[in-house]
């Protein structure tokens, strides 16, 4: 979609006009679902979580300026609903946690992307608990610092820090486990 | 340990950084039936409180006109005219019929001299008192939208990739558990759906019949609260059109142009204005009596500014001409007017048969204004002086409709209408006319 045109449509949104919400929707509503699938546990919650999301950019679209990306605009919205409601629905009583690594967890660095297939990663995002989930995503996928993080989630810089740890930890096991049984049944084929 | 952690961090933000699946239709269907009845609902604020400001005016308007307008009647005197009409004597309303005789005795004489060629033009207020006459819904057919159902059904996840060189793949959940959980929802998807798609359909036969116009035929009796039980109302046939929009399942906004006539039937007022003997002189005020007509200076409405060929207006003593009025004459005042309304409809029941309530308050425009005399053919003589053009008024209802088609019914609304002001600007006249009508009409749904 193209700038002038996209800005065409965000006009007519902030004007109350279905058509074009329709439009932008379609637009956007595939890659937000994918930004709300890495804050979910599963597709209904996604769904959920977008839903509600888009219908706060619709209420706040006057409020967009042009200036920056659109995208990125609305990404943010996504990852504020699915952080608000985990907030809600979520018991945040986080403490802080000393982690250590642990040397026998360390992936073999020959893994390519190519290796896992992506709803396997997912699986594996949305397996974590839901702390270090919401820290690894904020962190590792939209970019995120740890002071932001602790801002939006109300838990100090170190527990995000710690969190971010504990979940690399559990992906890194995770991978290491996924790839073992693969070559398992290579060797077994 | 850095490298490690960016690896891990790379092999994640690579692949799902640009992930996109598509989400199952009925996401947005529920976005789009959000926002709908988002706008509905700011939409129906807005008519709310427009309405409620408008009332409000005209509230303000009808109260400040009653309590500035609502003066008690002045000094109510008594005219004659003769052929000298320069010499009027007004009398004050506490003065009796031997002291007009009294103090117009000279007028009197000049009178006799001018035998059957005077019309008086008398006023008195206990005279006056006397003798003057004062004057729908919707198809329950719901359609569920085969779309919508089918839609219910999650297709699956497509999964996207962003990259030019990689395949779209089907995100597939492999855990038992959460594709049992999947199907689960699916289910309760299915049944929200329907629920969903119920109260859409209700919404839509709502939003499909918001609109109706009214077109009614109304007759009404009217009156004043003032009037002396000497005078009758008079009934009048009126009509017009009304445009309903329905704010909810119960809830209506009703306006539109109303014609309407009020007015009063002052029935033998000529005669009783010919009070007797206004002389005091037997034989030469036989004469009088027979040869001259008496008739009011003015109603409870107002004063009367004659305007008849032949009705001597009492300052143009030179058109004065024998009188063809006897004392057997009616007189009839009435004013037409056309009327804005603005009315809240209830819906008490919305079946075959519906019944409602309505009250509300109408502007209502003096179009016409006239003193009739009725006495074997209706002829207009004049018209009362210093009306209130723009005039206020509250109007109450209960309503009967019968439905005939999903879009048409047919009405009866008995209703009551008050002035809330005086109609005339002069605080000596205090004339707030009534209205007992019934309306009938057909109202049509679209």
């Amino acid at each position: 979609m193209e700038n002038r045109e996209l800005e065409q449509i965000v006009k007519d949104c902030s004007k109350g006009k279905s058509k074009a919400q329709e439009l932008l929707y379609r637009e956007f509503a595939p890659k937000m679902l994918g930004v709300c699938l890495r804050y979910s546990n599963d597709l209904n919650e996604a769904e959920d979580n977008l839903q509600d999301g888009f219908i706060k950019v619709f209420q706040s679209i006057k409020s967009y300026q042009f200036k920056g990306s659109f995208e990125g605009w609305i990404r943010r919205i996504m990852v504020n609903t699915a952080l608000e409601k985990f907030r809600k629905s979520k018991n945040m009583q986080v403490v802080d946690e000393v982690w250590e690594p642990d040397p026998d967890s360390e992936p073999d660095e020959s893994i390519q992307n190519s290796d896992i297939p992506l709803e396997v990663l997912l699986q594996m995002i949305q397996g974590l608990p839901d702390r270090y989930q919401m820290v690894f995503s904020l962190y590792v996928l939209d970019g995120y610092t740890h002071n932001e993080i602790s801002e939006v989630m109300d838990i100090s810089v170190g527990t995000s820090k710690s969190n971010l740890a504990r979940g690399r930890a559990i992906l890194k096991q995770k991978v290491n486990d996924y790839l073992s049984e693969k070559e398992n049944k290579l060797k077994i084929c | 340990m850095l490298d490690e952690n960016k690896h891990i961090d790379s092999l994640f933000a690579d692949g799902l950084k640009g992930m996109s699946v598509e989400p199952n239709p009925e996401v947005w269907n529920a976005i789009n039936g959000k926002m709908a009845a988002a706008r509905r609902k700011r939409r129906g604020v807005i008519i709310f409180v427009s309405t409620a400001l408008a009332a409000s005016v005209l509230l303000f308007f009808g109260i400040a006109n009653r309590s500035l307008f609502n003066s008690e009647p002045g000094s109510v005197h008594i005219e004659q005219l003769s052929d000298n009409t320069s010499s009027v004597n007004r009398l004050n309303q506490t003065e009796t019929l031997g002291d007009i005789r009294e103090n117009n005795a000279t007028e009197n004489k000049i009178i006799s001299e001018k035998k059957g060629n005077g019309v008086f033009i008398a006023e008195n207020a206990s005279n006056f008192a006397k003798n003057i006459v004062q004057p729908v819904i919707t198809s329950k057919e719901i359609k569920f939208e085969k779309e919508s159902l089918l839609n219910s059904i999650p297709e699956g996840i497509k999964l996207l990739l962003n990259g030019a060189n990689q395949v779209p793949e089907r995100l597939q959940y492999q855990q038992a558990e959460k594709s049992k959980a999947i199907q689960l929802s699916a289910e309760d998807l299915i049944v929200m759906n329907n629920l969903l798609a119920m109260e859409q359909s209700k919404k839509d036969e709502l939003r499909k019949n918001r609109w109706a116009i009214i077109g009614q035929i109304s007759s009404a009796y009217s009156n004043e609260e003032s009037a002396s039980s000497a005078n009758s109302g008079i009934v009048s046939f009126g009509g017009g059109v009304k445009v309903n929009y329905a704010l909810g399942e119960k809830l209506a906004l009703q306006t539109g142009f109303m014609y309407n006539r009020v007015g009063q039937d002052m029935g033998g007022s000529s005669m009783s204005m010919a009070f007797a003997d206004p002389i005091g002189e037997g034989e030469t005020n036989d004469i009088n009596r027979q040869e001259r007509t008496f008739l009011p200076s003015h109603t409870s409405a107002g004063n009367i500014r004659y305007t008849g060929g032949n009705i001597e207006d009492k300052t143009n003593a030179e058109y004065m001409v024998a009188s063809t009025y006897s004392s057997s004459d009616d007189l009839m005042q009435s004013f037409e007017t056309i009327e804005v309304p603005i009315l809240l409809r209830y819906n008490l029941t919305q079946k075959r048969l519906g019944v409602y309530f309505s009250g509300g308050i109408g502007a209502n425009w003096i179009v016409e204004n006239g003193v009739y005399r009725t006495s074997g053919f209706r002829q207009k003589i004049g018209e009362i002086e210093n009306l209130r053009t723009t005039n206020f008024s509250s109007l109450f209802g209960l309503g009967f409709e019968y439905q005939l088609s999903p879009k048409v019914r047919i009405g009866l609304e008995p209703s009551f209408k008050y002035y809330l002001n005086s109609i005339n600007k002069s605080g000596r006249f205090d004339y707030k006319p009534y209205s007992i009508g019934v309306h009938t009409g057909i109202r049509y749904n679209f």
